[in-house]
């Protein structure tokens, strides 16, 4: 059973609501302007934030829960995990702290630690206790406008088409998440374009993790192609030298090779 | 003058101190190596004290030892637990202690200053002559002037001038202190025990103390490692 | 000698400065000592001490496969030097990462949670292992100067042929697995750097920067220790790197054709700029340089060709390592991260040269002056003295050492962690005058600041010192935080002074909240008992609980800035919530607040 967030722009009012509710939830400590925040406002603590666009909307902003999340396949010691409830979750305990799902998640949205010496990845994880306990997440129970909602994916992409169909013209003809970069469990329907929830380029449709998958199966064959290379050249060259040498026989492995 | 005081207590005195603690590490370190690659360290053992010179009266030896205990005493704790301090300490590596209560520290900083001028005054008066001599240890004296006005600051109103005068003086006079403490005598309070650990040589602190108050007086060519290590 | 011990001093006092920075990075965190941010949260560490320090350790596998693997045996004498460099440059790979690294104590989490589908997770074992291979490799070296340990020596001679091979196969692997890392940010790496051949460039580039990289190495030490350089040996190498550098450079143009990037190469952008500063240094001039017979034969040719394509693949790899990003924002790295990353090179450096001089790296081991002064050359005889004996030297650099670590000190900030991000403005003589426009988190919206009124409520003329007092550094006032204690939280609009003195001091709190109950939020009576209005007719705002935004939302970002454009009436928040300004403003309510203060005070929109 996969969940996901539905969120449309054109009813949220811009309250906070969800952003306090994710604080309270959380127990996050109260934030500061600090050099190495963003301006989307999110940051170590705060994992969800609403952005106030120059045109007068708000878009809430939070972690996308890709389906095939690029920062689960970046992390070299399994600290980040998709559950089959759809939340990618971060396991601190295994965490080394060396920062590559932050670089490499297409949206951007784990944040650090910067000002702790014992630093973690922050980021929402789709309040996972609370959705494998049949509850819903602290921002969808919290929004007074019922702006952004929970349910189950396959669900919610029919609410958002429904509301694409009933009222045309209200909305871009997109629902955000559905497909790009193999879908995200955050879906959003909205007036305005969406693309600055991104780093700033066109997102494709390609999972981000199967960019690496042709290099990561070749690893095996590398090796072993390389190592029989290099032990199949040796013996030629060994033999050779040898036969080239017959008259006076030489040990090749002399002991020294200074 | 503000932005003279601030960089005084920031970070002048975070060069001053790191400077204290690595110069004696530093100190420590060399001395090992110096006993491990010359193999002869009981060669390098201090020389034996004799007695002392004249030998002075036992109200003499006994006041000498109660103010040099005085005198120490102050140096190490006024500058670690007076309550002015410890703020400062929190400030500067986060974290603090304890504090002497006002009245305490206040005394205290009192009974150095006048320990000091009067160690002074006694190692000025050569016993044998019963004059003043003219060259001794006036870096005595030196060590008293930020005790001192930092005792001032703390307990008289002053105008703000002359009050951040006061401050820039205590202030830069205690880094001043921190900073050659590697590189002059006293140093020996590491290296001292260290060459004792070295040579074997049997250590009584509170006997040494006051063998060292009975005989104190200024050796004729202080043995530094740099001097040390040129005659190599 | 005079030379290595003037470069000796240099390195300490490196060393001296990473130690105090060090010290500041494990005390501080992360953000406090690196110019790392949201935006860029890899920089110079990754890009300088980690992907270059592989790729200039490439010389390691190289020399090993030309002399163990293809017999030429005339490169022996290069050979323990570049395994020597390899294995030092994987050991300041694995100390940039310590410093890197947010928890490198969990270091270790590599060897048991897997996840094989990570680039990272391949780099880092094959990092470990090939460190391994290194150590084995290199170890019979200094195992000939103590006899005890001529058997392991033996025994590791008579496996090396197998462990060459393996090493070779390792750093293939991850020279290029390197590059497959960043694979996994197409939307992060700038185009002109991102392509999926980024593995492959990363591996070729490294077989011929590794090559240069023993060049240099060679000369560098030649240099330092007045010793022959390998130059016709070497001149080889070169002939060699020149079509390496060449087949890189068609690779990446190539790929740069098919994926239709070219147009790129001549956008006026800073980025392009780098790609071509990069592509010039790295294969371009040192390709055109080595062309030249005369220069391919220098000695001095050698050294300045292999010294610019070095700094080519270092600027390389640091571009992709972090500055060449897409997106918001810009990295430069802050001098504690150079302190840093020079102290670690240092560092190596140094063992380099104990190593050097302390066992036989080379066939002749450089001359001691101690012991052998006349085997120096007579310019470095005459100032033998220029540093005296060893021991004299070793006083000099722990000097330089200690200084320069207490300088690091006395530079790195005490209490980043007290930093709000924006510099406190120093507040002397009420310079602001008497309102201040304070706009802490410099999004554009401010908030009126009257010293008047904050002297009043903090008690007359004397109050001053409770907000401006000496302790603070910098005279520093007191944050508004100080008293605002919920400025940050997101807390009540209401006031409990306010409600009080409406409703009657100490008496009214039973007015609100049950009688014997907790006094909570829970148990208090909703604002609509009182307020009936409170939410207009038709409002699409549930009311759930009685919680608003705090101050510095309400004030700098959310509604006075919506409510301010939507015209005057709606800054006051009765336009909506009608009957509350009624409710507040009651005669005697303002009355009494009359007499307290002795002047009609005008009420803040609340």
């Amino acid at each position: 059973m996969s969940f996901a967030i539905l969120t449309d722009t054109t009813k949220c009012i811009g309250c906070r609501e969800c952003v306090i509710a994710c604080k309270k939830e959380n127990n996050l400590p109260p934030d500061f302007p600090r050099r190495w925040n963003l301006e989307d406002g999110l940051s170590a603590r705060n994992w969800t934030s609403v952005i106030d666009r120059p045109d007068g909307k708000y878009v809430r902003k939070q972690c996308r829960h890709c389906l095939e999340p690029a920062c689960v396949s970046a992390c070299p010691v399994g600290a980040l995990e998709k559950t089959k409830t759809g939340a990618v979750i971060y396991a601190r305990r295994k965490c080394i702290g060396c920062r590559y799902c932050m670089m490499s998640c297409p949206f951007g949205i784990p944040r650090y630690d910067w000002d702790q010496p014992v630093p973690y990845i922050r980021k929402c994880i789709f309040c996972y206790s609370r959705i494998s306990t049949g509850r819903q997440p602290a921002c969808t129970e919290a929004c007074p406008t019922q702006a952004t909602i929970f349910g189950e994916r396959a669900h919610l992409l029919e609410v958002a088409r429904q509301r694409l169909r009933e009222s045309p013209g209200k909305y871009l003809d997109k629902v955000w998440g559905e497909t790009e970069v193999g879908g995200t469990s955050v879906l959003y329907i909205s007036d305005i374009d969406l693309s600055f929830l991104t780093r700033g380029q066109e997102l494709t449709d390609e999972p981000v993790p199967e960019r690496t998958k042709l290099a990561m199966n070749a690893v095996p064959f590398a090796f072993l192609g390389v190592v029989s290379a290099m032990a199949a050249v040796n013996w030629v060259i060994q033999r050779r030298m040898k036969l080239e040498r017959e008259p006076e026989p030489r040990p090749p492995q002399e002991a020294d090779h200074a | 003058m503000f932005d003279w005081l601030e960089f005084g207590r920031g970070p002048l005195f975070r060069f001053a101190f790191a400077l204290m603690l690595l110069g004696l590490l530093r100190l420590v370190v060399l001395a090992f190596l110096r006993t491990r690659n010359n193999n002869h360290s009981g060669a390098e053992a201090p020389p034996a004290r004799r007695g002392p010179t004249v030998r002075p009266g036992a109200l003499w030896t006994a006041a000498r030892a109660l103010l040099l205990t005085v005198f120490h005493t102050g140096l190490i704790a006024l500058p670690l637990f007076v309550a002015a301090h410890v703020f400062a300490w929190r400030r500067a590596v986060g974290f603090a202690w304890f504090a002497l209560p006002k009245e305490v520290s206040d005394w205290l900083a009192v009974a150095t200053v006048a320990a000091g001028a009067a160690l002074f005054l006694m190692s000025s008066i050569d016993l044998a002559r019963g004059v003043v001599e003219g060259r001794r240890p006036i870096w005595v004296l030196t060590l008293l002037v930020p005790v001192a006005s930092g005792y001032l600051a703390a307990n008289f109103a002053f105008q703000p001038e002359s009050y951040r005068f006061l401050m820039l003086l205590h202030v830069y006079s205690g880094n001043f202190i921190l900073a050659v403490i590697p590189f002059t005598r006293v140093a020996d309070c590491v290296l001292e025990p260290l060459a004792r650990y070295v040579v074997r040589s049997p250590w009584r602190p509170l006997a040494e103390i006051l063998a060292l108050s009975i005989t104190y007086r200024p050796r004729p060519a202080p043995v530094s490692p740099t001097t040390s290590a040129e005659e190599v | 000698m005079h030379r290595a011990r003037v470069v000796k001093l240099i390195l300490w006092l490196f060393t001296g400065l990473a130690l105090a920075v060090a010290a500041g990075r494990f005390l501080y965190g992360l953000g406090a000592t690196t110019n790392l941010s949201d935006a860029t949260p890899w920089g110079l560490w990754i890009g300088f001490d980690v992907l270059s320090g592989v790729a200039l350790a490439a010389g390691g596998f190289i020399v090993t496969a030309i002399v163990y693997i293809f017999r030429l045996n005339e490169f022996r004498a290069v050979v323990r030097p570049a395994v020597l460099t390899a294995f030092l440059g994987y050991l300041a790979v694995v100390a940039g990462l310590v410093f890197d690294l947010g928890l490198p104590w969990n270091m270790w989490h590599l060897i048991i949670y897997w996840n094989p589908r990570s680039p990272l997770f391949e780099v880092g074992w094959c990092v470990m292992l090939y460190l391994t291979v290194l150590a084995l490799e290199f170890f019979p070296v200094p195992a000939e100067e103590f006899s005890a340990l001529a058997r392991i020596r033996r025994a590791l001679l008579k496996i090396r042929l197998p462990l060459v091979i393996t090493g070779i196969g390792l750093s293939t692997l991850h020279q290029s697995s390197l590059g497959s890392l960043f694979l996994l940010m197409p939307y992060h790496l700038h185009p002109l750097w991102y392509s999926p051949l980024l593995p492959v460039n990363f591996f070729i580039s490294a077989v011929g920067l590794g090559l240069m990289m023993v060049m240099f190495e060679s000369h560098t030490t030649a240099w330092l220790y007045h010793r022959k350089p390998e130059t016709a040996l070497l001149a080889r190498f070169g002939a060699g790197a020149r079509w390496v550098l060449l087949g890189y450079l068609t690779i990446r143009l190539a790929d740069l054709a098919w994926r239709g990037r070219l147009p790129l190469l001549w956008t006026p952008e800073w980025q392009t700029a780098m790609f071509w500063f990069e592509i010039a240094l790295m294969v371009i001039v040192p390709v055109l340089l080595l062309s030249i017979p005369a220069v391919r034969f220098s000695r001095t040719g050698q050294w300045i060709t292999a010294g610019l394509a070095v700094w080519g693949v270092v600027v390389n790899r640091i571009n992709v390592g972090g500055f060449m990003q897409t997106g918001r924002g810009y990295y430069l790295p802050s001098w504690t991260e150079l302190a840093i990353s020079c102290g670690v090179v240092s560092m190596a450096v140094l063992v380099f040269m104990f190593m050097v001089e302390r066992f036989r790296i080379w066939e002749k081991r450089p001359a001691d002056p101690a012991t052998a002064a006349d085997e120096l050359p007579e310019a470095d005889r005459a100032r033998l003295r220029w540093l005296g004996p060893p021991r004299a030297a070793a006083e000099a650099y722990s000097l330089v050492f200690i200084l320069a670590a207490a300088v690091g000190f006395a530079l790195l900030a005490p209490q980043p962690a007290e930093s709000r991000g924006i510099s406190p403005t120093p507040v002397r003589h009420a310079r602001g005058g008497e309102e201040l426009r304070i706009d802490g988190n410099l999004d554009g919206f401010g908030v009126t600041f009257r010293h008047s009124s904050h002297q009043e409520v903090a008690g007359g003329k004397d109050s001053c010192v409770s907000c401006h007092h000496m302790n603070l550094p910098r005279d520093r006032n007191t944050a508004c935080s100080e008293c605002h204690r919920d400025m940050y939280l997101p807390s009540d609009a209401f006031r409990h002074d306010w409600h009080a003195s409406a409703r009657g001091a100490n008496l009214s709190c039973v007015d609100c909240h049950r009688k014997g109950a907790l006094r909570s939020r829970e148990t208090a009576r909703h604002c609509n008992d009182c307020h009936k209005d409170l939410i207009p007719e038709g409002s699409p705002i549930e009311v759930k609980g009685y919680r608003a935004v705090g101050y510095v939302q309400a004030m700098h970002q959310l509604c006075i800035g919506c409510h301010a454009n939507l015209g005057e009436e709606m800054t006051r928040c009765g336009a909506c919530h009608q009957g509350l300004e009624d409710f507040i403003d009651l005669p005697e309510v303002s009355a009494r607040r009359l007499e307290r203060s002795g002047k009609r005070v005008v009420l803040p929109p609340y």
